[in-house]
């Protein structure tokens, strides 16, 4: 059980990781991108065939995935989301509910439905004792990891000029667009930004748990669960919602592991019932 | 001298001509268990649930502005109650209808009541999510999905082989249902009320109309409706399994059928089920190729035809064969005479 427990926390860095992109784009945008889960998944599979080509660890390639998902991210952005913004919350969700369907089918065509993983080597069986608990040292990499994404994009948000376009757009966009903000440039800026972490947390998916095509909207799930848990707008409140997320979801698996995902989504509409703003929700705001 | 008269009128000449027209098209589907075998009888009812999806789904997303990723909660738990009714409860499948109504508004109450907290595109999300924990519970539950594997509904034996007109008559009274109440609902103070929520919510609000009040109850409603449909569904497709009739793809159909005829109008999701079912008969056999096309068609008429096939015609010619606003007609009679 402590066991359980000590791993549904790191846990919540992987799912803080997933859910800082859905953050950031809906903060800037105010759109929900219901293709998040399978674009995380996308870079799996380009870690997967970069994997095939360089004979490289995934870790060391993790800089090139996340630099290919930004750029891919730029492009969908400018090339099809863009067009669909200003006209209400209807477009945004049909247009990456389409996307969503693309990706999927199109992963399934070119990879088969077979489940891939990716190889990282030794140190996905390491472990190491912390008192009375056992650890790998692969989650516990990924925990870091999150709190080194989070705080790198904290420190974006808060002390570039990039990061101060972004909240101008997120608070106010008419009056950021008097200001003379490039709103389609920046808007598809804020989803390359978002895309390299989907890159990050899509290779640390394939190095954790072996993918298929059709995995992505459960991904969706728990990062929109933990933004909700955590509270809207709010970066490190999303890790303290991956965290809640992910203890559920390994306290529900130790009982039974049929009740892994649902624990996770009891738990999420419990504290929709009696927290909807969520631990450390403030109105929706970067 | 000339007198003027004033009338306000919904009908126009074209929708007048229609009526004439449908009812004799509704007469011709009626009969159509009498000569038609068994094949097209089961295409024809694949046509009208999704005749019937479409429509509730933009009685949602096209008259009031909820935009629910989810519907397909009700589908099985129509279907569910349907499965516990007739086979474990043994009673009759008149019941199991009666109760899918009964259950699913009833379930419907508080998802709304969570849901409803979630704003703009995050509730979408989270209907998907209610959506999946029904799935979750019901696979998880051992007299519902015994073994893993779906179940038959073993009443239909009962019924031989006039389950395929029965199932017919069901989704075609279903359908004729749905629509005539669409366009009363429309047609009333409470089809203005939404009608206004979907041109400006907060104009709406702003002059009166409780818009969330108007949106939870039209919730309810489709939520009823569409177990009812659920309840129809498993009486077509035999059998039940929480990752069929939960499924995604539900909603997916219920988009496509939307996007393809038109969103907010109800001639659109009639002529978007009927596109759409011709499109699958005739594609689906390319299997994930099929997706792709459905995707790429869904994102290119949101973007380019927003209003879609009768958004452009009614855009080009003008005509309203379910006509739901009022019209001031003038009619002037050049007099003299008297």
């Amino acid at each position: 059980m402590a066991d359980a427990i000590a791993q549904g926390v790191l846990l919540g860095g992987f799912y803080a990781l997933l859910a800082a992109g859905l953050t950031l784009v809906f903060g800037v945008m105010k759109v929900v991108n219901l293709a998040h889960g399978d674009l995380t998944v996308l870079a799996s599979y380009v870690a997967l065939v970069l994997i095939g080509i360089t004979g490289l660890n995934p870790l060391a390639l993790m800089p090139v995935v996340a630099l290919i998902m930004g750029l891919i991210g730029y492009a969908l952005q400018r090339g099809v989301i863009n067009f669909t913004l200003g006209q209400g919350l209807l477009p945004p969700l049909v247009v990456t509910f389409g996307i969503s369907i693309i990706i999927q089918n199109g992963l399934l065509e070119l990879f088969t439905a077979d489940s891939q993983g990716l190889d990282a080597g030794p140190i996905e069986l390491a472990s190491i004792d912390i008192g009375p608990v056992t650890v790998g040292w692969f989650p516990l990499l990924t925990f870091a990891l999150a709190v080194v994404v989070l705080a790198a994009l904290h420190l974006l948000l808060r002390h570039t000029g990039l990061g101060r376009a972004f909240r101008a757009l997120s608070d106010d966009l008419p009056t950021a667009q008097l200001m003379g903000i490039s709103t389609r440039h920046l808007f598809a800026m804020s989803m390359g930004v978002a895309m390299m972490v989907m890159g990050v947390a899509g290779v640390i998916l394939g190095i954790r748990a072996q993918v298929v095509p059709s995995i992505g909207p459960s991904f969706l799930i728990y990062a929109f669960e933990s933004v909700i848990i955590g509270g809207l707008g709010s970066l490190w409140g999303t890790l303290a919602g991956g965290v809640v997320l992910g203890v559920a979801q390994n306290v529900g698996a130790f009982f039974d592991p049929g009740w892994s995902e649902l624990a996770g989504h009891l738990v999420f509409l419990a504290i929709l019932a009696f927290r909807p703003r969520g631990l450390f929700g403030r109105p929706e705001a970067l | 001298m000339t007198t003027t008269q004033y009338a306000i009128r919904s009908a126009t000449p074209a929708s007048r001509r229609f009526t004439v027209v449908a009812l004799l098209a509704l007469a011709g589907l009626a009969t159509v268990p009498m000569w038609s075998s068994n094949g097209l009888m089961v295409s024809l009812t694949e046509l009208l649930i999704l005749v019937v999806i479409g429509q509730l789904w933009n009685l949602l997303a096209g008259y009031a502005g909820i935009y629910s990723f989810g519907q397909q909660a009700y589908i099985g738990i129509g279907g569910y109650t349907m499965l516990v009714v007739a086979d474990q409860l043994d009673l009759d499948i008149w019941v199991g209808l009666v109760l899918a109504i009964v259950v699913s508004g009833l379930i419907a109450i508080p998802s709304a009541w969570l849901l409803f907290r979630l704003r703009g595109g995050y509730f979408a999300v989270g209907t998907w999510v209610l959506a999946e924990t029904y799935r979750l519970i019901v696979k998880n539950n051992e007299t519902l999905y015994p073994s893993g594997t779906p179940q038959p509904l073993r009443s239909l034996a009962g019924l031989g082989e006039s389950r395929f007109a029965i199932t017919f008559w069901l989704s075609f009274a279903l359908a004729v249902g749905v629509i005539l109440g669409v366009y009363f609902l429309m047609r009333s103070r409470t089809g203005l009320a939404l009608r206004a929520i979907r041109d400006n919510e907060m104009a709406a609000s702003t002059a009166g109309v409780a818009v969330r009040r108007t949106q939870i109850m039209l919730y309810l409603a489709v939520g009823a409706v569409t177990g009812l449909t659920g309840a129809v569904f498993l009486l077509k497709a035999v059998s039940i399994s929480p990752d069929s009739f939960f499924s995604i793809d539900w909603t997916a159909q219920m988009l496509m059928i939307v996007m393809i005829g038109g969103l907010g109008t109800i001639e659109g999701p009639v002529v978007g089920a009927a596109v759409f079912f011709l499109l699958r008969e005739n594609l689906a056999d390319l299997g994930s190729l099929w997706f792709i096309i459905l995707g790429v068609v869904l994102i290119v008429i949101m973007i380019r035809a927003p209003r879609g096939i009768w958004g452009l015609v009614r855009a080009r010619t003008g005509v309203e064969l379910l006509p739901v606003r009022k019209r001031l007609e003038m009619t002037t009679t050049p007099g003299g005479q008297s």
